[in-house]
């Protein structure tokens, strides 16, 4: 309300008696009922559910990095802030669209009471967000296979920030009763968050939630400023709740002290979120990326060794499955050979943009040669890609004894043919048909060694000619093929030996060299 | 009387144009023009985002759209003997040209904005395709919001538009109705957004046309405004149902 009457200024200034206190709380918990029933609401919440529930969502992953998912809800819950905002903001302004202010002027509430009823009807979405969030991470953390830890302020995150956007819509009721405004509002917001905003940049902060975060790196080395950003919510909410009380004529002492200490949880909060990234854990990174022995555990299950960031330990089992998978299908000596497992995450630039994220496969105190070479498996697991890419890598140890150069090796050998049907048959033979979609414009594929969503810190390419020669393998009885496999696996894994050659060798027909494939730069 | 709606037409011309939703119109277009020129002016957004900023842009411009029926003189107008589809017409006709020109200003902006090398990645005819089809919706919106509540249906209209809308650009892959540039299903989407923008052209035609009576089910539904209409609009006349 813009311009309250002269006669309900006077009740705002007025010592209010001590059963207005029951009234207000009436009064919200009326809106508060109307709000859950709003249908704005309701299909904002119907939709966040569908969101999170939906066939191939975050919530079903089999493997949830805990650290990930606590901030997995916040994206949906600020659409549900943004449906919150035009909702209460209707109701705010009823009185005054329909022409009824006057009547409620001279009720027992004085305008300022009706909006301090309005902003505790938002509590109860507060509530239900929090209830929608527990109900997700609680089923992500019971699954035996979760790794890492959630924090509790990334949680609350989504719940507060349907409190702050619901209060942003009794600020602007207070301020307009046009019904345009809420709606313009939703969209500028959503304009300058996803569209300006979208950078790790520190403004990004300043916004309800912050959804471009690295994923898959260790709890201890994530540092996000999820507390101080909190806070910054929290003082926000109680700020702008103060403001559109005042606004609405309560000027008590109360309102101004609250007021200020609100603005103080801001400042600090901004302060101290913008200093993010901290550059504290920036030496932990760089050993963690570039040095992981010296941070890592290491475990061995029969000639495989498993080192790996400590948080990581349930996944071993899963890890073992593929590479034991890998080596069945490999000559007895080569089945036997002790190959290392170890897990590599690029936590130095983890989140920021321009840097191709490449990690050095083979570490300064492996060496790119040699079996002191390790297998490199990543810091996700479970989305369907990542066996694959284990298989892969576990393969191309196995077939060439080195360590991936940098700068994307194009395989266009039998060792290539032998890496991905190794790879292809260790897992499940529909992957094919996934890598070929990831297929690149001139007809290569290339093979994450870490997985999808670590697809750019590192990878094997083969061409269009060695993928048809495995195709044609994989066409034909398994039997018969891995029999030939182990008989000349070390004519195969010979350096030079063509594709053309293990086609001959295996018993299939390749088909002829064409024009795209001629065009790779093979090494 | 249908000989006499052009005359009566004629004479609602000027009334209807003092009556539009000026302020609301005015500020969504204010807002939509600084959504694309503050950018360009202040920051050089990439090809993707300025195309996000014209797709925001239009959205902006149909939330203004949606308020286009808001009459709170319908009391009045609802006893002229003309339909109400000549009425809504009439409104969404004047400001067409208006619409016109400020969607052109923004693409223009955005044409400026780009410079030599990012135009050939500024999809002007695809983004329009989708701005008349979220303006169409936002006209069908207000006119089934208008069969119930005549005097203010922006207020119902703009958000449920925002509700539509704002899950499309979230929807996954196979069902994506927002794609970026160059995306192979480019032209098979916007074939989609031509079509629902003659979906909507139409709805809003037929529910101007169709008397309020017809899916009425509880006789004792008179609020508002909508009261009003309803003499007028159940009369048994055979002709303006045509």
């Amino acid at each position: 309300m813009t311009a309250p009457s002269g006669a309900s200024k006077e009740a705002a200034r007025a010592r209010v008696p001590a059963g207005d206190r029951r009234a207000v709380l009436a009064l919200a918990r009326f809106e508060g009922l109307r709000l859950l029933r709003h249908p704005l609401v309701l299909t904002a919440f119907a939709l966040c559910v569908v969101w999170m529930a939906r066939p191939g969502a975050t919530t079903w992953r089999s493997h949830p990095p805990l650290q990930d998912m606590d901030r997995d809800h916040q994206l949906p819950l600020v659409l549900v802030g943004f449906a919150v905002l035009i909702a209460v903001n209707l109701a705010a302004t009823r009185a005054r669209r329909h022409g009824t202010d006057a009547i409620l002027d001279a009720l027992v509430l004085p305008p300022w009471q009706r909006t301090v009823a309005h902003l505790l009807s938002l509590l109860p979405l507060w509530l239900v967000g929090a209830v929608m969030v527990a109900a997700q991470f609680g089923w992500m953390a019971t699954r035996p296979e979760a790794v890492g830890r959630g924090d509790i302020a990334e949680l609350a995150t989504g719940p507060t920030s349907v409190l702050l956007l619901g209060v942003v819509g009794v600020l602007l009721a207070r301020l307009t009763a046009s019904a345009v405004v809420a709606p313009l509002t939703v969209l500028a917001l959503l304009t300058s968050m996803f569209v300006l905003a979208a950078g790790d940049s520190g403004v990004a902060w300043l916004y309800p939630t912050v959804h471009q975060s690295p994923s898959g790196v260790p709890t201890d080395l994530l540092d996000r400023p999820a507390g101080w950003h909190l806070l910054y919510l929290l003082g926000m909410t109680t700020l702008l709740g103060a403001v559109a009380t005042a606004v609405a004529g309560g000027r008590r002492r109360t309102a101004r002290g609250t007021a200020v200490a609100a603005l103080t949880c801001v400042l600090a909060g901004a302060l101290f979120q913008s200093a993010w990234p901290s550059g504290a854990l920036a030496r932990e990174r760089q050993q963690a990326t570039e040095r992981p022995a010296e941070v890592q555990r290491c475990q061995r299950l029969g000639t495989t060794e498993y080192c790996l960031f400590p948080e990581f330990g349930v996944w071993v089992d899963d890890w073992d499955r593929v590479v034991r998978e890998v080596r069945a299908l490999t000559p007895k000596d080569v089945a036997a050979s002790p190959i290392t497992v170890r897990q590599r995450v690029n936590a130095v630039d983890a989140g920021s943009t321009g840097s191709d994220g490449a990690i050095p496969f083979a570490t300064p105190s492996e060496g790119p040669t040699g079996s002191a070479w390790s297998v490199p498996v990543g810091t996700l697991w479970g989305s369907g890609t990542e066996d694959l890419a284990l298989a892969a890598a576990t393969a191309y140890r196995l077939v060439t004894g080195e360590a991936p150069q940098p700068g994307t090796p194009v395989m266009c050998d039998s060792r290539g043919v032998l890496t991905l049907w190794l790879a292809v048959r260790a897992t499940s033979e529909a992957d094919l048909n996934s890598l070929l979609d990831g297929q690149f414009s001139g007809g290569g594929v290339p093979i994450s060694l870490l997985g999808e969503a670590q697809l750019d810190a590192g990878w094997v390419v083969l061409r269009e000619h060695e993928l048809a020669v495995v195709q044609a393998l994989l066409d034909r009885p398994r039997g018969d093929v891995d029999r030939r496999v182990r008989e000349e696996w070390s004519a195969l894994t010979a350096p030079g030996t063509s594709s053309l050659r293990a086609a001959e060798l295996l018993g299939v027909t390749a088909p002829a060299v064409t024009g795209d494939d001629g065009e790779w730069n093979c090494r | 009387m249908r000989s006499q709606t052009p005359a009566v037409a004629r004479e609602l011309c000027r009334p209807t144009w003092r009556a539009l939703p000026w302020s609301v119109l005015a500020g969504v277009g204010t807002v939509a023009l600084l959504s694309v020129a503050l950018p360009e002016l202040l920051a050089d957004p990439t090809p993707g985002v300025r195309l996000s900023l014209l797709r925001m842009a239009a959205l902006t411009c149909a939330l203004g759209i949606a308020f286009l029926l808001d009459d709170p003189g319908q009391v009045t107008t609802a006893t002229v003997p003309v339909p109400r589809l000549v009425r809504h017409a009439l409104r969404v006709l004047l400001v067409l040209p208006l619409h016109a020109v400020l969607w052109s200003a923004l693409l223009a902006v955005a044409w400026i904005g780009a410079g030599e090398s990012d135009r050939g990645q500024l999809p002007l005819g695809g983004v329009t395709v989708e701005a008349a089809a979220v303006s169409a919706l936002a006209v069908a919106l207000a006119t089934v919001v208008a069969r119930r509540d005549g005097t203010r249906p922006g207020t119902v209209a703009a958000p449920t538009l925002l509700l539509v809308t704002v899950p499309l650009a979230f929807l996954p892959a196979p069902l994506a109705l927002v794609l970026p540039e160059g995306h192979p299903d480019w032209a098979r989407v916007h074939a989609l957004w031509a079509a629902i923008c003659l979906a909507a052209a139409v709805a809003s035609v037929v529910l101007a046309l169709t008397p309020l009576g017809q899916y009425r089910h509880r006789p004792d539904n008179h609020r508002h405004a909508s009261q009003t209409d309803q003499p007028l609009d159940r009369r048994p006349d055979p002709g303006r149902l045509r």
